[in-house]
């Protein structure tokens, strides 16, 4: 049983929750202005975070993070971090220049087995809710975001106020949203012209959607929960996009599949849970209102 | 870790704990490959009793649908997809299903015919590998007289 909640958190640009089963993780997204980094000008930049709290699983000790916490996130990060899921240039705010980083921290809530298949639904789902606020890059490259949506507030020094930007007195102090301390982020020889992007929902080029499956005596049991994992063998972790295509076949180790086939009945399976969990994601994305 | 659970037989030896220490001196691609190679000659060197020695390769799939085989760093970028297997070195009766994939990493993607040619191919590669492995076993414990176990097959 697969449900997806999304927009549960009002304080960041985008979030979602997954339950699977009883494994439950939710996602939360944040923007961030940033300087460009050289190798990438044009683009912005997203950085995922995942984590298990005590709370989430008896085997969850206090101090460093679990190895699984530090696995999933480097599978989540090289999944997501793919030009074919995201476009990053549409964080871009002034190529070459200033950028959104958008910051994907996820929480395992509770912890029942198949960690990663929830992660990555909440992660893709959040990714897919994110609104990307409205920006306004000023003559003297101060960065002002809009809370985006509501009827324009005025203007400073002498702009045309559009319908799209909302500049209220708290949010437009030359901060920009979450990090004080970035005004003149934006290093402009004196006559640049001014920049107004309207607020905008981030596109995914595509949702990749994943199934564990554990191997035990020879037998493939698929999404398996807390205890079958630990007397399983071994697992595998597919992951597949819309089109079929296989966006990363993880095993880390343990016993050797009786064969080729054990893969490709994984992958068989996948496709299946793609179209399951697909379905629970759509419905979830569908009602969200415009809110611009 | 996970890979080398299996090949280690543990049972032998009760209250032991195995570290394996890898340090990468230079990255030209595949490092994970290499890694997990030269842990298990490490192994080999050892003594500890193997089940199995591990040997791994990493293939590269390019946008046309070639596939590379241990790939260099600047093929690395210009890959879409790149596989990382492990493969154990298990006796291969005749008429038997060939043995699946030890460990198997994959970025990037890939379609699901190349990733049964990348595993044939892998499982080829390593399959060379290990008689390497020990070709070269075979000549250190000629050359000198430490007592190396050899893998039980």
């Amino acid at each position: 049983p697969v449900s997806v909640t999304v927009g549960p958190m009002m304080h960041c640009q985008g979030s979602a929750m997954v339950k699977l089963g009883r494994t439950t993780v939710v996602a939360g997204v944040t923007l961030e202005v940033m300087r460009t980094k050289d190798d990438a000008p044009n683009e912005g930049a997203l950085q995922v975070n995942f984590e298990m709290p005590l709370t989430c699983s008896a085997s969850v000790r206090s101090g460093p993070s679990p190895e699984e916490a530090t696995c999933t996130t480097a599978r989540l990060s090289s999944i997501l971090t793919n030009t074919s899921v995201l476009d990053r240039s549409q964080l871009s705010i002034v190529p070459g220049q200033v950028a959104w980083c958008a910051y994907l921290d996820l929480c395992c809530l509770e912890a029942d087995g198949s960690l990663f298949d929830a992660a990555l639904l909440a992660g893709v789902a959040a990714l897919a809710d994110v609104k990307i606020p409205s920006v306004l890059v000023q003559e003297n490259g101060q960065v002002m975001v809009g809370q985006g949506g509501d009827a324009a507030d005025g203007s400073k020094s002498g702009l045309e106020p559009t319908e799209d930007v909302d500049m209220t007195e708290a949010e437009g102090q030359g901060l920009v949203a979450g990090g004080g301390g970035l005004t003149d982020i934006v290093a402009d020889d004196s006559k640049q012209k001014l920049i107004q992007l309207p607020s905008k929902k981030l596109e995914l080029t595509s949702k990749p959607l994943g199934l564990t499956a554990g191997i035990c005596k020879g037998s493939l049991l698929a999404d398996p929960c807390v205890e079958e994992e630990l007397s399983m063998e071994a697992t595998i972790g597919v992951v597949l996009d819309a089109a079929g295509r296989v966006m990363s076949l993880y095993k880390p180790g343990g016993a050797a599949a009786k064969s080729d086939a054990t893969f490709i009945d994984c992958m068989e399976m996948a496709k299946l849970r793609y179209k399951e969990c697909a379905l629970a994601l759509e419905q979830a994305l569908a009602p969200a209102p415009d809110s611009e | 870790r996970e890979c080398f659970k299996d090949a280690v037989i543990t049972k032998l030896l009760p209250r032991t704990a195995i570290t394996i220490v890898i340090q990468v001196v230079q990255d030209d691609g595949a490092a994970l490959s290499c890694a997990v190679n030269a842990a298990s000659a490490a192994l080999i060197d050892s003594g500890l009793p193997l089940s199995t020695v591990v040997n791994s390769v990493t293939l590269g799939a390019l946008e046309d649908g070639t596939i590379l085989l241990d790939c260099k760093q600047d093929e690395h970028e210009q890959v879409v997809g790149q596989m990382t297997l492990a493969f154990p070195s298990v006796k291969q009766d005749e008429g038997s299903a060939p043995v699946g994939a030890a460990l198997c990493s994959t970025t990037g993607m890939f379609t699901v015919e190349q990733c049964i040619e990348c595993m044939d191919l892998g499982r080829q590669a390593c399959r060379s590998l290990f008689s390497f492995f020990r070709m070269t076993v075979e000549h250190y414990q000629a050359t000198s007289n430490k007592f190396v176990t050899t893998a039980k097959r």
